[in-house]
């Protein structure tokens, strides 16, 4: 049995006296994806969220309960929130790449974070960052150029270029297809089965099919509540939970 | 069960469960006419069951194009899933049991079958278990039913039983009475369908089995 790298107990999640999220425990196994599923509003965000502490940025948000990664408590008062975004990275809904060129764009973070002790250090790391998202053939006769001027899907790969860039353990990523077409969806798709042999991914979808496509295990939130968690074939075939059956049959929205 | 949002999907799902219904009743009533057909020397009725067997075909292949567009515009999850892959289980075994309804009827069309009576009492209730299991199959396909599907299924021993003993005196009765080898072969050849349409209602139960638990059923036999 693998330990899990990720380790949720009893969290709860709080905006302002609005509860978003229900005392949920959950592991997440290392190098593997997990998706969390369910209608809008149900906390899957949110809690995603949770996991690099990027709820602190948001007025009102509270947390109760611990979670651990590798056995470290990340709410701990000595934690800084810098470093462990690095290692906790994000994929959002929308590409958002910074105003600069395609190179500066994936060498920020290894510059911030001190991770090149030399300009050709520098250049081997956002090599092999673009390389590892798909995007190097594409970009390398134009690395100075901006990277606001990709496609959307090329954009999304240099996010995703810039996030293991700074070497995370874990990667975060909030609807990372939502705004691309198929091709570039099965890109990003296939592109996420490669990094999960290094990394460990969590994916928020709306897309059933991309969960099922993609993922090894699944997480069916619901109202706050985590409704069901396992094995990926089983969720899609043979689910416990009448809820999930409905939800993922398309019987409520 | 809740209905779906899309209310078109419903429509899509029942009418394969409707198609199944449709064509298993006729599967069903071919057994029972094919026996009747080869008793009573029936060439007319014979003919009939032999035309019969086109419309499970082309059932079968109307079972399909549903599944399969279902299967490509709907992309069914869980319990819709198994609804059609369990359609298309189904679909199949109908349409074997409507072949070997055909070729039995295809037997007093060209022969002239003598079958002593208690060998004809024999195989008209091997025909009736046959048909009833048959029946009864679909009865729990359609109610998604796996308890009674589980019984359904454990019922087919005793139409093993009739084949076994049927085909054993037959085999015995061959010996003596060689004027009539050629009907005593065909009789068996009638016993081994029965016996096979039996195995098919059994696979209709398993089938009732995946698509209400989810489980593939592996019986301990």
């Amino acid at each position: 049995m693998t330990d899990p790298v990720v380790r949720c107990e009893n969290v709860n999640i709080y905006y302002g006296e609005k509860q978003a999220i229900n005392d949920i425990s959950i592991d997440i196994l290392p190098k593997q994806i997990t998706a969390f599923i369910g209608p809008s509003g149900c906390g899957k965000s949110t809690f995603l969220r949770s996991l690099n502490r990027m709820n602190d940025t948001i007025d009102g948000c509270r947390m109760e309960g611990r979670i651990l990664i590798d056995d470290e408590d990340i709410y701990a008062p000595e934690v800084d929130v810098v470093p462990l975004r690095a290692r906790v990275g994000m994929v959002f809904q929308k590409p958002n790449p910074f105003p600069k060129s395609i190179f500066d764009n994936v060498a920020y973070g290894p510059k911030i974070h001190g991770l090149a002790k030399s300009s050709s250090e520098l250049q081997t790391i956002v090599e092999h960052a673009l390389k590892g998202s798909g995007l190097w053939e594409e970009v390398k006769d134009r690395l100075d150029q901006p990277g606001t001027g990709l496609s959307g899907g090329q954009q999304q790969r240099l996010c995703i270029a810039r996030t293991i860039a700074v070497q995370p353990e874990i990667i975060l990523m909030d609807e990372p297809c939502s705004a691309l077409d198929p091709i570039a969806t099965a890109k990003i798709e296939a592109l996420m089965t490669d990094l999960a042999k290094d990394y460990t991914i969590i994916i928020v979808t709306h897309s059933m099919q991309q969960a099922a496509r993609v993922s090894q295990k699944t997480a069916f939130f619901h109202l706050g509540d985590l409704i069901e968690y396992g094995d990926t074939t089983q969720m899609f075939t043979n689910p416990r939970e009448s809820r999930t059956q409905d939800y993922i049959t398309g019987r409520f929205g | 069960m809740n209905e779906h949002i899309v209310s078109s999907y419903d429509d899509e799902l029942n009418k394969l469960q409707t198609l199944i219904m449709t064509m298993g009743t006729t599967a069903t009533e071919m057994v029972d006419n094919a026996v009747d057909a080869l008793l009573n020397a029936d060439k007319e009725s014979a003919r009939t069951i032999i035309d019969t067997d086109r419309a499970i075909n082309a059932g079968l292949s109307r079972l399909t194009e549903l599944s399969q567009n279902i299967l490509a515009l709907r992309s069914p999850m869980a319990n819709d899933l198994r609804k059609v892959l369990s359609a298309i289980q189904v679909g199949l075994n109908i349409e074997r049991v409507g072949d070997l309804a055909k070729n039995m009827a295809k037997l007093p069309i060209s022969n002239e079958i003598f079958i002593e009576d208690i060998y004809a009492v024999e195989l008209r209730k091997m025909g009736k278990i046959a048909s009833g299991n048959l029946f009864d199959s679909l009865k729990t396909y359609n109610q998604e039913n796996a308890e009674e599907a589980l019984i359904v299924h454990a019922n087919d021993i005793r139409l093993d039983e009739l084949h076994k003993a049927f085909s054993k005196s037959v085999m015995l009765n061959i010996t003596k009475d060689v004027e009539n080898i050629d009907s005593s072969i065909h009789l068996l050849f009638v016993s081994r369908h029965l016996e096979r349409v039996g195995d098919h209602a059994k696979n209709i139960a398993e089938a009732t089995i995946y698509k209400v638990k989810g489980e593939i059923y592996e019986p301990s036999d």
